[in-house]
């Protein structure tokens, strides 16, 4: 990178925690009155709000803490910035989801720049490595989602949320055929995307080669998004389809909490140990919404919001070791 | 008008998403314009 260009990273780093900032007053200022926008593609509700508000925060502070590994790291080119504004917006996109073509969209545009961003020291084999390898995981996860939806779409006729559970509601028989199998492609999807086990194989990898700040990203915002979206899956549309999904989740759960704990006690790297700390995470989380009831909902929510600020605490001491070289 | 009725129902409750949007473009201008005037790419 020229010299000169390290200026600009501060600056544009400043530029986009002032936006995040300004995004935040205005959905405070926002009434939370449940309503549904772009013809019922997207839908604001106290669930929706409350979760871009932590995605925003969740932002603000890994950006901030950010800004001073990037200048001093000098690899980052200051449109990098733009990268996390976008995979914000897209995890906001994904929390108003209410159509699953929408929250494919939102899942792809935030999953698109955490490829880039995996990426981004290009001096670096091992980024690069982890940009692809996380690439590869989203291209699968991306296919399966997808295939999962147009199963979804052949049954219930329609890719609304609402729609596919009135549907469910008014004939169960249909589900046999092939809405069940859809719903299976659709939840192993998004375990891939929260990294829960069996389907974490790639997380401590592209945790590793990741620049710590993007590392620092991964772990942090996109739980509260992809956690929000699951909630709305199967305690809103499926949840007349509670006995086939809610076993899955317990199992996946329980499989996850057990794996990260004994696979992060042979960890030597810090990076690779908070990795399987995520993977143990999304295992708690998910027991939440095994619960099947809005308790356990309304507990996963209380866990994201202290997940986000312990998560952020203890990715700065890890830039800050990064900064020192300590992380190894 | 239609614009102005879009707006009004139906980006009035996205106006974050905008905004971050917005911001995000800007970035890109301004770190791709900083990058061009350093490295002297006309």
């Amino acid at each position: 990178m020229a010299p000169g260009i390290g200026g600009a990273v501060p600056a544009t780093g400043a530029l986009a925690v002032a936006a995040l900032a300004i995004a935040f007053v205005i959905l405070a200022m926002t009434p939370w009155t449940p309503a549904e926008l772009l013809h019922g593609a997207l839908r604001i509700d106290a669930l929706s709000q409350g979760a871009k508000g932590l995605i925003l925060l969740a932002s603000i502070g890994v950006i901030a803490l950010s800004i001073e590994s990037f200048r001093r790291d000098a690899f980052l080119p200051a449109e990098g910035w733009a990268l996390f504004l976008l995979s914000a917006l897209g995890l906001m996109i994904l929390v108003s989801a209410q159509e699953m073509l929408t929250l494919y969209l939102g899942l792809e545009l935030s999953s698109f720049c955490f490829y880039i961003l995996a990426a981004l020291k290009r001096t670096s084999g091992f980024s690069t490595e982890a940009g692809l390898k996380y690439f590869m995981v989203g291209a699968l996860a991306s296919g399966l989602l997808l295939f999962g939806i147009v199963l979804l779409y052949a049954v219930a006729g329609s890719t609304r949320l609402d729609a596919i559970g009135a549907t469910l509601a008014a004939s169960p028989d249909v589900w046999s055929n092939g809405g069940a199998v859809g719903l299976l492609f659709v939840m192993s999807a998004l375990f891939f995307k929260v990294a829960a086990a069996p389907f974490h194989l790639w997380v401590a990898d592209v945790y590793e080669g990741a620049p710590t700040p993007v590392a620092a990203f991964f772990a942090v915002v996109p739980k509260v998004a992809i956690f929000v979206a699951f909630a709305r899956i199967t305690l809103g549309a499926f949840h007349g389809l509670l006995p086939l999904w809610q076993p899955l989740l317990a199992i996946v759960s329980g499989l996850s909490m057990i794996v990260a704990a004994f696979a992060a006690l042979r960890q030597t790297k810090i990076k690779r140990l908070l990795a399987y700390s995520a993977i143990g995470h999304a295992g708690y989380l998910l027991m939440g919404l095994a619960c099947g009831t809005v308790e356990g909902v309304a507990a996963v929510f209380v866990y994201l919001a202290v997940y986000v600020i312990t998560g952020m605490l203890l990715w700065g001491i890890v830039m800050t070791c990064d900064r020192w070289q300590w992380t190894d | 008008m239609r614009l102005g009725l879009l707006f009004e129902d139906h980006l009035m409750g996205l106006m974050p998403e905008v905004v971050l949007s917005i911001a995000a473009f800007a970035t890109l201008l301004i770190g791709t314009w900083t990058r061009r005037r350093v490295e002297g790419v006309s």
